[in-house]
């Protein structure tokens, strides 16, 4: 088969053999794709910082089986992403890589994907971004959550009112205001695509995490805990930062 | 895979071919020179090869590969050691040693952060530097970490840790290449000489 100039997104690439590249991305029309990149670490390779993680570009492939061979790489617009946001990329990149098989089509993720990408280049803070895109992540998988409507009343969700996330069922009302309960208020932010209060966006954040646990099983994303090993780091050598801030550095 | 070689000459091949660049044509090529005429300074090889893993450590100070406690740039009191260059590579202090007129010292890396790979901190001796920072022994930093998203994660994740503690942080340029022509420059580097463009 061959593929001609499809939209990518790259989600990781590692060396292969001497001079080559295996470069992971998720194409639009095709899914998630390995290719590989025969000669993309030579010194002189036109490919070269063309291929990088998180980058859009246009891809041309062709081969059988597992891997396909790359042929032709052109540049999207170039797009850099800078401080938390530029791990809020490479934790999307990961639970993408993570929760999405090879060779399955799906438009939904790769418009996820691009939206965040593009909304945290545009400045948006990564601690909301990132929510709205696991939002969409579950949805495009197939474990979409249904945000307005209580599962075990039919009522319309309400702000006020604590919910609790159960398995395969969605969100049921409850009355106590316990750890693993969240506000409707919450919800209903999730749903609307922005959040009323900056807590809620914490909050939003435990209830993915919730969400998106069993599918994830046992193995911990690295990302996560390489920037967990950081922010450890990070808050034994540095001055504790004004609270205000806090929001800005959690992903 | 066997190719008729006796056993010991089929394990110096499979021994030369760790090297960087050196495929089974190239192997084999270095072994029959080697024990076809070369033997003495094949010996030598051995030897110094040998010598140079049981000797050569790292730097206490910086991480660079040396066989003494301190590197001769960490130990040049000469050099302005309060302004640390980190690089990712004991060959990139070479590069700079080599080309530019920089008289600070550097932190090797040895690597740069790769958060889906599981490559943190702890990997790169970032605690060590921290250390550095914390301890006042530091007042400026050069990140010159390479141009990939993974270069810029640990430079900006470096100046995190430092910023704090009042160091002048910096990180290297990018741009056109000197005797470069704009039109043939790709977009991400055009871009970023563009950001990065100083004043005349």
């Amino acid at each position: 088969m061959r593929v001609d100039l499809a939209e990518c997104i790259v989600l990781h690439r590692r060396p292969w053999r001497e001079t080559s590249l295996i470069v992971e991305v998720l194409a639009r029309d095709y899914g998630r794709v390995a290719l590989v990149a025969k000669g993309a670490r030579r010194p002189k390779s036109r490919w070269s910082g063309l291929l990088e993680p998180l980058g859009r570009v246009s891809l041309s492939w062709q081969g059988r089986g597992e891997m396909q061979t790359l042929i032709d790489v052109q540049p999207d617009v170039y797009r850099r992403l800078t401080d938390n946001r530029l791990m809020a990329g490479w934790y999307a990149a990961e639970l993408t890589l993570r929760l999405c098989a090879r060779g399955d089509p799906n438009p939904m993720l790769f418009h996820s994907l691009a939206g965040l990408l593009d909304v945290l280049n545009a400045g948006a803070p990564a601690v909301v971004a990132l929510r709205f895109f696991e939002r969409d992540l579950l949805a495009a998988l197939g474990y979409g959550l249904d945000f307005q409507t209580a599962a075990d009343t039919g009522r319309p969700v309400i702000a006020g009112q604590r919910y609790k996330l159960v398995a395969n069922v969605g969100f049921e009302t409850t009355n106590a205001d316990a750890p693993g309960t969240v506000d409707g208020r919450v919800l209903l932010g999730l749903c609307r695509g922005r959040f009323a209060q900056a807590e809620d966006a914490r909050a939003a954040r435990d209830l993915l995490r919730q969400a998106l646990a069993p599918l994830l099983g046992d193995r911990e994303l690295k990302s996560v805990v390489t920037l967990r090993a950081m922010r450890r780091l990070g808050q034994r050598t540095t001055k504790p930062r004004p609270s205000a801030d806090e929001s800005s550095q959690k992903v | 895979m066997s190719h008729g070689f006796s056993p010991k000459i089929e394990r110096l091949i499979g021994a030369l071919r760790i090297l960087p660049g050196v495929g089974q044509k190239s192997a084999q090529r270095m072994a029959f020179s080697v024990l076809a005429g070369e033997r003495q300074g094949g010996a030598q090889l051995a030897e110094a090869l040998s010598d140079a893993i049981a000797s050569v450590g790292h730097c206490d100070t910086c991480r660079m590969l040396t066989e003494q406690a301190t590197c001769s740039i960490c130990a040049n009191q000469n050099r302005h050691l309060a302004r640390v260059c980190v690089v990712e590579s004991p060959a990139d202090v070479i590069a700079i040693e080599t080309n530019t007129g920089y008289e600070g010292r550097y932190f090797v890396l040895g690597g740069r952060l790769s958060p889906i790979d599981g490559v943190g901190p702890d990997e790169l001796g970032l605690d060590w530097l921290a250390e550095q920072v914390a301890d006042g022994q530091i007042d400026e930093l050069i990140m010159a970490t390479s141009a990939t998203i993974e270069g810029q994660t640990t430079a900006e994740y470096v100046a995190d840790l430092a910023r704090n503690a009042g160091v002048v942080i910096s990180r290297i340029a990018q741009g056109v290449p000197v005797g470069g022509d704009l039109e043939t420059v790709d977009a991400g580097t055009l871009s970023q000489a563009f950001a990065g463009r100083s004043a005349i």
